[in-house]
């Protein structure tokens, strides 16, 4: 088999290696069979992107990619003078469509390659030139060497759909039982798995679901405790603690160094006058604190999830002891000096990727079929599944766009053993815990170059 | 992320009522934060599309941002005062600032020497979108009627927004059509909000200071609600006449009595915060400076908390105290905030662009001993 790679724009495809590995004088371009392009791969192979990595000191601290910029030798036999520069102006038409419908594609399936991978292109500049020893194209060639320039996508990737990972599981909103508010996700594949790559997820609340905020997280390792449940009052301003608890998790820090921790607290009674914080040690209660959070107020007062702010694990990193606990010394202190209650019913620990907040607009989940959709790739026939900035969305029925929600922080992205991480409250912000979502996660594998089987 | 180096949203939720994530196509971030006003300004350049910019121009300003961090944290929120957008050679700017669509006047008359002030002359229409923002303005030899017609006629030229604009055409360049623009969005934190509004007092009861800063904000919130949230504030310790002048901007009340410190003579640090919440830290964490609450190693720009954990340039916090390790002080007095290795926190910068991270952390030196002499007076 030839390699195989063309570029489709609005609807028209042009084949640049002819199927039988030679080009047809004067051939159609839209087929592979009769195409009169070829590419010179002596030259060529496609370029990666290089990602633009942000140090501090030798130390990285962000990375991002920006756009490829490569040139691809072609040659074009025409057969004629004119049929070469009607094959030309096709090119040009073909790659340049950003402005008209959608960015042209290409696609690039070398011989021997089990699948191909879909790049967009953003600009493309195409000059004709003579071959080596040979008449140029301004002295009436038929025949001549192309220059394709393109500008294309950081990443190729799959057409129409990503891989699906999680398939329309129904998770509950607690941190116990089965099913309960995480799950593994599916085995994935392309460049990025252990560098986060784009996840698009969908949430359909049962009847009675009115979700008004929605957290989604790519945790590594989650672990649910009622040590210390039970009610706690004070009347300080300063704050006191109420109650202490150990986790051990299994990840080690030093071996999962992207991992951050965060605590999830569910209280069934919140004083509108109380708040709490958290207080983050790895040794013994309230000393090297590693993690102290803001001062947390409830939405509610029955039945609430708290989210108290995530923090980087680096000590227990470079400690590499006793580097799996965590001991979460809960505070809590009344905003007047009036008495303040709370009733602790539960604590969740999260060694965690991403971690996003989805917050409802002016439409609220009014249960199936309406669906909250957190949305990281391209997924249409047809497209390639790259990534787009994050957004989410509320569908109603699945198919009109309702809302757009406020989705804040990082939206959830596939990391090799993570899995997805679920809460969510009301629209008047009580958190339930028996009730279920059903959710299904698609990941777009991305790919620098080429795919082969992957 | 494709394009940029961390993933912020921003969204900004508009008058109207709807909702925009700035954070798409965002070319450049940055905020500010003050130990003395809390989210201070944000900054953000990005491109868009010229449609968008003309929208933008005209329905934008006023929108609430609250911009988030990586881990869904908030890191800064204020208020959206100024949109400049530029479309090739040709710009145009839109702001708040010198908007005001409250106006009184304050006069000397000019038979007898007596003086006045007129009652508010109010642009309604416009108090509903962008909320009340006033101005006292002084005129000298007048009378009282005349006096009020100048209010009228100011408030009928400042009571909406002020475009400026500039065209440039320059020879030199083969391309002068742009295919799209590029917008420059700046916010002030809600602290200044507190400077829209004037208030007064002739009680000379003397009060905690803490107490009435929570009054002078309940006062605030009874004319613009939106800006400052219901707020508690305890008590400092030191007490003070509840005096204050006519025409007095709240933010100028309010600095006043937070000036003079608790009842040890300690400083405090105030601002307003996430959900627009004033905090007053009593004391602020100079007067502790030997617990440090921020650190770095020469040669590494991360910043990591006492106990060794990085914390993202984002998440870093003014009212601290911050200690360069390598630098080891000799012998700092205990009570100093500042010493050769450690320094206080009182504004901290953090920008972001596409090639690029910066964090500035300023300390208090900028405070001239003579200006805190005149705000504590």
């Amino acid at each position: 088999m030839a390699s195989d790679y063309r570029i489709t724009g609005n609807g028209t495809t042009v084949y640049l290696v002819n199927s039988s590995g030679n080009p047809t004088s004067a051939g159609a371009a839209t087929a592979a069979a009769t195409t009169p392009w070829g590419i010179r791969f002596a030259d060529w192979t496609p370029t990666a992107a290089a990602p633009n990595t942000l140090f501090a000191g030798g130390f990285p601290v962000a990375q991002s990619y920006d756009v490829v910029e490569e040139t691809i030798p072609l040659i074009l036999v025409g057969g004629s003078h004119d049929t070469m520069v009607a094959r030309l102006q096709q090119l040009r038409q073909v790659a340049a469509t950003w402005q008209f419908s959608t960015p042209a594609i290409l696609t690039a399936q070398p011989s021997g390659a089990t699948s191909p991978v879909y790049f967009e292109i953003y600009r493309a500049h195409i000059q004709e030139r003579a071959p080596s020893s040979s008449k140029t194209p301004a002295e009436g060639a038929s025949t001549c060497w192309v220059d394709l320039t393109i500008t294309r996508s950081a990443f190729g990737g799959l057409l129409s759909a990503g891989e699906t990972l999680i398939n329309a599981v129904s998770l509950k909103n607690t941190g116990t039982g089965s099913p309960n508010n995480f799950n593994l996700y599916g085995p994935a594949s392309g460049d990025l798995i252990y560098a986060g790559s784009p996840l698009n997820v969908s949430f359909t609340g049962t009847a009675g679901v009115s979700a008004g905020r929605i957290w989604l997280a790519s945790v590594l390792e989650r672990k649910y405790s009622t040590t210390g449940a039970g009610t706690y009052a004070t009347s300080s301003t300063t704050g006191v603690s109420a109650t202490a608890l150990s986790f051990t998790m299994t990840n080690n820090p030093f071996d999962n160094q992207g991992v951050k921790g965060r605590f999830m607290l569910r209280f069934s009674a919140f004083a509108s006058n109380a708040q709490i914080q958290v207080r983050v040690s790895t040794l013994n209660t309230g000393t090297s604190l590693i993690y102290t959070s803001p001062w947390v107020s409830a939405p509610n007062t029955t039945g609430v999830l708290l989210d108290t702010g995530g923090f980087t694990l680096d000590a227990m990193r470079r400690s590499n002891i006793a580097g799996t606990t965590m001991i979460v010394d809960i505070w809590q202190r009344s905003t007047n000096g009036s008495s303040a209650s709370i009733t602790l019913t539960y604590t969740e620990a999260l060694h965690y990727y991403t971690f996003c907040r989805v917050e409802q607009g002016n439409v609220a989940l009014t249960g199936s079929p309406d669906v909250v959709r957190a949305i990281g790739f391209t997924e249409r026939s047809g497209y390639p599944c790259l990534p787009e900035f994050p957004i989410a969305q509320l569908h109603n029925s699945g198919t009109t766009i309702a809302d757009t929600l406020t989705l804040s922080g990082s939206a959830p992205r596939f990391y090799n053993g993570a899995g997805l991480y679920v809460a969510w409250l009301s629209n008047i912000y009580v958190h339930t815990t028996t009730e279920a979502a059903t959710f299904t996660v698609s990941h777009a594998p991305l790919y620098r170059t080429l795919r082969g089987a992957g | 992320m494709i394009g940029f180096p961390i993933e912020l949203h921003l969204p900004l939720t508009l008058p109207a009522g709807y909702m925009i994530d700035l954070a798409d196509g965002l070319t450049s971030y940055e905020h500010s934060i003050s130990d003395q006003a809390g989210f201070e300004s944000v900054a953000i350049s990005r491109d868009a599309p010229a449609d968008l910019a003309l929208t933008a121009l005209v329905t934008w300003l006023g929108g609430k941002l609250v911009a988030a961090g990586p881990d869904a944290d908030i890191i800064a929120e204020g208020l959206l005062t100024t949109i400049e957008a530029t479309f090739g050679e040709e710009s145009r700017s839109v702001s708040l600032d010198p908007m005001a669509n409250r106006i009184r006047v304050k006069y000397t008359l000019a038979a007898g020497g007596g003086s006045g002030t007129t009652s508010a002359a109010n642009d309604t229409a416009s108090q509903v979108i962008y909320g009340v923002k006033e101005t006292v303005q002084s005129f000298e030899t007048t009378d009282a009627t005349d006096a009020a017609n100048k209010a009228t006629r100011l408030l009928a030229e400042l009571k909406n927004p002020r475009m400026d604009r500039r065209s440039r055409a320059g020879a030199g360049s083969r391309s002068k059509a742009a295919p799209g623009a590029q917008l420059r969005c700046t916010f002030s934190g809600y602290y200044a909000t507190l400077d829209w509004l004037t208030t007064s007092s002739t009680s000379t009861t003397s009060t905690d200071t803490g107490t009435q800063v929570g009054s002078l904000i309940t006062s605030y919130r009874a004319t613009n609600a939106n800006f400052v949230a219901a707020s508690t504030i305890a008590t400092t310790g030191r007490s003070a006449p509840e005096t204050i002048a006519d025409g007095t901007t709240y933010r100028r009340a309010i600095e006043d009595r937070l000036a003079s410190g608790n009842s040890s003579g300690q400083p405090l640090a105030w601002g307003v915060y996430e959900g627009a919440v004033f905090l007053v830290a009593n004391p602020s964490a100079a007067t502790t400076p030997g617990t440090v609450t921020y650190r770095r190693y020469l040669g590494d720009g991360r910043i990591y908390n006492a106990a060794g954990c990085v914390v993202p340039w984002w998440q870093v916090r003014p009212n601290a105290i911050y200690e360069v390790v390598d630098l080891l002080d000799p012998g700092p007095i205990s009570t100093a905030q500042d010493a050769a290795a450690r320094s206080y926190v009182a504004r901290v910068r953090f920008s972001v662009q596409r090639d690029g991270m910066s964090l500035d952390l300023e300390g208090s030196e900028g405070q001239s001993v003579d200006r805190l002499l005149a705000r504590i007076r």
